[in-house]
């Protein structure tokens, strides 16, 4: 009973076989493994072995759930639930302040960068100024020269030699 | 290829159960609960043979139950409920399995086997036709040795079987919930059928007829 064909492609016509068993054929696959099995006694052999077999699944018990297993999965459910909800809730909280920790450092940031810009801008006068500072404080001197231009030529004749000549 | 291959169904329209997952979206509680009842022996069923135990199941069961409420705002009906809770089921169970296994790894060696190594298969048979002296086969005994048989399966060929024989399901909608080809379905029942011919038909040879009379080859898994 249990031995087989020498010679039969094995897998596959056991493969063929349990497909035929599940109805999962085609239709022209059902004829050609009918056909085999009206002709192949040990291909018959095979069938039922694996149907016998299959049947005796039926053995396993199903399993019935306690009358307290529907109750006590609803009950599990909502609490986990519940605690989905609270901590989307602390997620979202979190979020929050982080939003907002970044948007006070960002303004943080931007106060800080327009104070420099703004501090160095209200410097520009006084650089100038004391770079101006030797002209400044021989403005009285330099009034007396006509022109410019005379005071460069003063200058490139060494007069000014010992001179500071930022002012110029 | 077979008749489970249809065009998309309306799936709203056919399953009053995906009607209640819908209610279940929309914030109805007790629909959630009838949901519960209704698959909670049907889940318990696959789970408990798939893990080879009732507590576990109980908890995986649970678990199922709890992303399937979770999930219930994003659900959207593409497959019949069943289906879609079986896939719940089958991540579920896959991310025990693996657990465990880990922890097994460390305590002791893996008695199931995997798909392409079917472990002991002629000691399992042997193992339990010795357990009869009188060779009289009861209902205990012969579930006793299918759950046996059950076990040395790997992981996805027992889920495939299981849900073809407890849910009636075809190879479309296992492929559907184990998220696999319908050939790669096809091959993985073959094989777990071969499998437990092999274990199971020279058991039921052995308990009507004298031992020495048995030799029945044990095929090796392709």
């Amino acid at each position: 009973m249990s031995e087989y064909e020498p010679g039969v492609d094995t897998d596959n016509a056991d493969e063929t076989l349990v497909a035929y068993l599940d109805g999962e054929l085609s239709a022209d696959e059902q004829v050609r493994v009918e056909r085999r099995l009206a002709d192949d006694p040990a291909f018959r052999a095979r069938l039922a072995q694996l149907q016998r077999a299959w049947d005796l699944l039926d053995a396993l018990e199903r399993t019935e759930a306690d009358d307290d297993f529907a109750r006590s999965t609803v009950e599990m459910v909502a609490v986990k639930a519940a605690d989905d909800v609270q901590a989307a809730r602390k997620r979202s909280q979190m979020r929050q302040a982080w939003l907002y920790a970044l948007g006070g450092s960002a303004v943080t940031a931007s106060l800080f960068a327009g104070y420099l810009l703004v501090s160095r801008w209200l410097d520009q006068p006084n650089r100038e100024l004391v770079r101006d500072l030797p002209v400044i404080e021989r403005i009285d001197e330099y009034r007396t020269a006509e022109s410019v231009d005379f005071l460069r030529e003063l200058h490139k004749e060494g007069l000014f030699a010992r001179e500071v000549d930022d002012g110029l | 290829m077979s008749a489970s291959q249809s065009q998309p169904l309306d799936y709203e329209l056919h399953d009053p159960d995906v009607r209640l997952m819908l209610q279940v979206r929309d914030g109805n509680a007790a629909a959630f609960e009838e949901l519960v009842l209704r698959y909670q022996g049907r889940l318990l069923t696959v789970l408990t043979h798939l893990v080879g135990s009732r507590e576990l199941a109980e908890d995986l069961a649970q678990e199922v139950f709890l992303r399937v409420f979770r999930a219930r705002e994003r659900y959207e009906p593409g497959a019949k409920f069943s289906t879609w809770l079986f896939t719940i089921a089958n991540h579920v169970a896959s991310n025990a399995q693996r657990s465990r296994s880990r922890r097994k790894e460390v305590a002791m060696p893996d008695r199931v086997g995997t798909d392409s190594t079917p472990m002991q298969l002629d000691q399992i048979a042997k193992a339990a036709s010795s357990l009869m002296p009188a060779r009289q086969i009861d209902k205990a005994e012969t579930a006793e040795m299918v759950r046996l048989a059950i076990e040395s399966l790997g992981e996805r060929q027992r889920m495939a079987l299981l849900l073809s024989k407890f849910e009636g399901m075809g190879y479309q909608e296992i492929a559907e919930a184990m998220e696999l080809s319908v050939p790669a379905v096809k091959s993985l029942l073959s094989r777990a059928r071969i499998s437990l011919r092999e274990i199971l038909i020279p058991y039921m040879e052995r308990g009507s007829k004298p031992p020495e009379a048995q030799q029945v080859p044990v095929e090796e898994e392709a």
